[in-house]
């Protein structure tokens, strides 16, 4: 027997295949929008060291322009009158100084509809008091919304919001929700239920399902059962949990945190391995259920068919409303500062102090360990962070 | 006598790295050679300190005992014995004896005239340690971002570092490296099931060899890999699992921040997907 | 370049096919003609076929094909038929077991999870078939049944996941769907709902299993490969009649860590430490939600968890939430959200 001769046949074969390897990880490596360590990627420790709670910012989402503050409209001297006098149909800010108000409404058409300016929600042919066009009823339930939230809410707390908080120059804000379709069993309910990712989706924040959002920040179900007790004799339902851990992950990604931020994951649901984030997230998940109750849904009838999601919905919110990707707001930029109308209790930029979580925390560890660390060690910048 | 019967035979002089017949000697069954002197040195110091951290630490419960890096707020620095620095030595003295042990085994394949392909796993495994202790905290800036050594603290750091990515089943090549430690295990298992069935038959049978284990498997599964085969891909699969556990845990942080189920946007973000006709749901 | 020949087969010789060696008795046939492949073998045998199907093997592959095209169908059906949909959506396409609702009937209406309960009899019917034929192979062929007791632990696991655990908890519910991603969601949901699986003991011994059995076989292959210039591959030959190749690769481990198995005990080795990774995995999956609820505090009970310093003694739950811990954990006996209510709220109200 002699040696094979190796065939031309052959040597094509192992070509293909090799290039086809390399096409596969170059498209891999160039595709996805990775991150890079030269970023420089930053990472904030929540929790005792060495047990890796920790969360990262990179310059993906740090240069996000939606992520930047917009220029200040700067205030109009007061006019000494109230606006009621000035204007007809003010059902919510009547009794603003008139000067205020104008600066209120320069404010909101930079923060919501920058490019058709005032005729986005006033008819101008009519004037300004109509009430005719309907984004001009909307905005009003959404001017009583921000004043809500910044009187009332304790996740937002002093901070306060604007418009432009969920906004971001844009008519409607980038990151909401709708209704996915209903899971119809096809063929009659022969072949089984069919799973409700919204197949149509450009990512996987819109391709997951709708029913946690429904059940958790609509429908007023509250996030237990994560904790099977079935010794004890109790049904455990991991279809429910299956929906818990996609709302936390899209709380998260939402944030642009992740689990750690708020648990200790070895305990989840343990409050005593957690760090104070989660009590904001607990106001957060109530704040973003009252709002999308008390406020959008209620809109639903004043929208045009047409503006509405697949089932007829009004588009709602979440976390990623507001927060865009980053653990505060526009990095917890007290955006409602000089806008009284828009705070009911009219603080002013400069005087908003809030010891943060990480703030908290890093005093903590300094107390724990002597000496404290070499303040220029940090490697920590100073923008994003509870 | 700690030699066995035919073993005097092969030790012989000669075949080491450094040092030339310095520390060219056994003890008991162990081969020596200057890659033991560092192996133990290393491993004494070591271990010593991970004992000196327990005795200064809380706690002697050996499921607790924790050894933690340093916190992030560290960087890159040294941090004080106390505060992580122990864990920093400790590491530096791990990498020393595991390397060390790597090019032992060298030496003692060039002594016997084998082949390196042991060394050669063994440092697969070593740079998927090394990964996860250096490189990636140093790409991330921290040696805070390494595990922590005790036994259920370095579990509570695998379950926190799974989740800074909300779902690691997601993470592509963690799938991978799942994939090849499950074939890996599968293997082995058909491997040294049928050569035990085949060297240790039923009463009266003989005993069998090649031509029968190739049978089994052909018989069986349509194909028999060959004796030689079975080991290069077992070694191969192997390292694969090594490496890319590397691969998984060096991409997570490093080059991607987020929960790892949004890493896939680019797939429903494929244009043909609606050019075929996907467009005509809903 | 003598040294590559361990990784790859640079010369192969291929001539006539080994035709197998003759069957005892009353026996099916095989069937398929054998046929070289250049590309396997430079890795391994060229030869491919001929194989053997007999009864089991055929009723194996039915049932096999049934499951398949059941859950392949119900995939194809939920996305309307639409082709595209269906290869798009192939990693995410799901199949679930019934409700808790539905308990542990064996009679639930197909699309309630009646299609899951079918898919998992004809997979189980096949898996099973194939395992005997994994036995009775190798008693054709007057070898021990080794691979078919191996075999028969990981079909433990998987009956331990799909049906003896469900059935145990009173609950098809319980058990995983089919799917890609959805039975890696359901790993992960799994693992919280039951308290944390890293404090499942015996999650941990299956894991030391499995990677110790990845260990074995790099160590196991480098030593056959190294001392394949010498014939180690022959490790039947060596184990009835040592040679050259087993005493280099013995002493190669003795002298590097004092100790060596046999070309016979590795296999032993190796071969324990596959069947126990998942036997012991078996073990963990029946022992949760049967008798422990939370392992990670089962691992406190017992000593297992580290207790870390504080990062945050000052933080302290508002009232509001203090009360809903305190009504989860009244609901049942079990307190199992730990934290003790604490008193007022921790930053100032706004």
């Amino acid at each position: 027997m002699k040696p094979a001769p190796e065939k031309s046949r052959t040597s094509i074969v192992g070509i293909v295949a090799l290039a086809a390897a390399a096409v596969t990880l170059l498209f891999l490596i160039v595709v996805p929008k990775w991150d890079a360590p030269w970023d420089p990627i930053e990472s904030r420790e929540w929790g005792w060291r060495g047990i890796a709670m920790n969360t990262f910012t990179s310059e993906r989402t740090r240069t996000d322009p939606l992520n930047l503050i917009p220029p200040e409209i700067p205030a109009f001297e007061p006019s000494g009158q109230p606006a009621s006098a000035v204007y007809q149909n003010l059902q919510v800010l009547g009794g603003l100084d008139s000067a205020r108000f104008d600066h209120l409404m320069a404010s909101i058409t930079e923060w919501v509809a920058p490019e058709q300016g005032c005729g986005y929600c006033h008819d101008l042919t009519e004037g300004f008091a109509s009430d005719a066009i309907y984004t001009k009823q909307v905005a009003r339930t959404m001017l009583q919304m921000v004043r809500d939230i910044n009187s009332n809410s304790r996740h937002v707390g002093q901070t306060g919001v604007t418009c432009y908080t969920c906004h971001r120059g844009q008519n409607i804000p980038s990151k909401v929700w709708l209704r996915g379709a209903e899971p119809k069993p096809p063929m009659g309910g022969i072949v089984g239920m069919p799973p409700p990712w919204n197949r149509t989706a450009e990512n996987m924040r819109d391709f997951f399902p709708r029913r946690p959002f429904e059940d958790y920040l609509l429908d007023d179900k509250t996030i237990t059962g994560a904790q099977a007790r079935a010794v004890s004799g109790e049904v455990a339902d991991l279809s429910k949990l299956e929906d818990i851990y996609i709302l936390m992950m899209q709380m998260s990604d939402g944030m642009g945190v992740n689990c750690t931020f708020c648990h200790n994951s070895r305990a989840f649901a343990d409050w005593s391995q957690s760090t104070p984030a989660r009590i904001n997230a607990w106001y957060g998940i109530r704040m973003v259920q009252r709002l999308n109750n008390d406020y959008l849904v209620g809109l639903q009838d004043i929208f045009p068919a047409n503006k509405l999601g697949p089932l007829g919905d009004v588009a709602k919110v979440d976390c990623a409303t507001c927060h865009n990707g980053m653990s505060r707001p526009l990095g917890g930029a007290p955006m409602a500062a000089g806008y009284e109308a828009l705070h009911a209790t009219g603080i002013s930029r400069d005087a908003i102090v809030r010891e943060t979580a990480y703030e908290t925390r890093n005093a903590r560890m300094a107390e724990i360990q002597a000496p404290p660390p070499d303040p220029a060690g940090l490697v920590q910048g100073e923008s994003d962070g509870e | 006598m700690s030699m066995l019967s035919f073993e005097r035979k092969y030790r012989v002089a000669g075949g080491t790295l450094v040092g030339g017949s310095l520390f060219d000697f056994w003890v008991g069954p162990f081969y020596v050679g200057f890659f033991g002197v560092t192996t133990a040195i290393f491993a004494l110091v070591g271990t010593l300190l991970i004992i000196y951290g327990a005795a200064i630490g809380p706690t002697w419960n050996i499921w607790q005992i924790d050894i933690a890096p340093p916190a992030i707020e560290y960087g890159l620095g040294f941090a004080p014995l106390k505060e992580g620095g122990l864990w920093q030595v400790i590491t530096i003295c791990a990498v020393g004896a595991f390397c060390s042990w790597a090019l032992r085994q060298v030496e003692i394949a060039r002594k016997l005239g084998i082949g390196f392909h042991i060394p050669i796993a063994f440092s697969a495994a070593i740079f998927a340690y090394i990964s996860l202790e250096v490189i990636r905290p140093v790409m991330l800036g921290a040696w805070g971002h390494a595990f922590p050594y005790g036994i259920f603290s370095h579990l509570d750091w695998v379950s926190n570092v799974g989740y800074q990515t909300l779902h690691f089943h997601y993470n592509p090549a963690h799938m991978i490296a799942v994939t090849c430690f499950f074939g890996t295990t599968l293997i082995l298992a058909m491997h040294g099931g049928v050569i035990l069935s085949a060297v240790n038959p039923p009463d009266g049978e003989e005993v069998k060899h090649g031509q029968h284990e190739n049978q089994y498997f052909r018989d069986t599964i349509l194909y028999s890999i060959g004796p030689l085969g079975i080991h290069r891909l077992g070694w191969f699969a192997a390292i694969n699992a090594g490496l890319w556990s590397a691969v998984c845990i060096l991409i997570s942080g490093p080059f991607w921040i987020d929960g790892w189920p949004y890493w896939y946007d680019w797939y429903l973000q494929l244009p043909f997907w609606n050019d075929m006709g996907l467009d005509g749901l809903h | 370049m003598a040294s590559f020949h361990s990784l790859y087969s640079q010369i192969q010789i291929h001539g006539p096919h080994d035709e197998g060696i003759p069957l005892r008795g009353h026996e099916f046939p095989r069937i398929g003609k054998p046929f070289l492949s250049r590309w396997i073998g430079k890795i391994g045998d060229p030869q491919i076929g001929p194989t053997y199907l007999g009864f089991c093997g055929i009723a194996s592959l039915i049932c096999g094909f049934i499951a398949i095209e059941i859950i392949g169908l119900n995939f194809l059906a939920q996305v309307k038929w639409n082709p595209v949909a269906f290869i798009e959506g192939i990693a995410w396409h799901r199949l679930d077991p019934p409700d808790a609702k539905w308990g542990f009937s064996p009679f639930v209406p197909l699309e309630e999870g009646g299609w899951w309960i079918m898919a998992g009899f004809f997979l189980t019917a096949s898996i099973l078939l194939w395992w005997g034929r994994i036995y009775l192979r190798a008693k054709a062929l007057g070898m021990n049944t080794h691979v078919a007791w191996a075999f028969a632990s990981a079909i433990f696991l998987y009956l331990s996941l799909g049906f003896i655990r469900p059935m145990l908890m009173g609950s098809w519910h319980e058990a995983p769907p089919f799917g890609i991603i959805p039975h890696l969601n359901w790993t992960a949901s799994f693992s919280v709902l039951y308290g944390n699986f890293y404090y499942n003991p015996f999650h941990c011994f299956s894991i030391a299993f499995l990677y110790g059995s990845v260990l074995l076989f790099a160590m196991h292959g480098g030593t056959i490969l190294a001392t394949s210039r010498f014939g180690g591959e022959r490790e039947t030959e060596e184990i009835m009649d040592r040679g050259t190749a087993a005493e280099r690769g013995a002493l190669f481990w003795r002298w590097c860590m004092g100790f060596n198995a046999t070309f016979e005990s590795v296999h032993r080795w190796a071969y324990w430490f596959a069947v126990l990774t998942t036997f012991t995995g078996a073990i963990g999956i029946l022992l949760t939600g049967t008798v422990v609820d939370n392992w990670y505090l089962w691992g406190v009970k017992w000593g297992l968890a580290p207790d870390y310093p504080q990062t945050y003694p000052d933080m302290v739950l508002p009232p509001e939430i203090a009360e809903q811990v305190r009504a989860a954990a009244d609901s049942s006996q079990t307190a199992v959200d730990t934290l003790p209510p604490p008193p007022p709220a921790m930053e100032g109200a706004p």
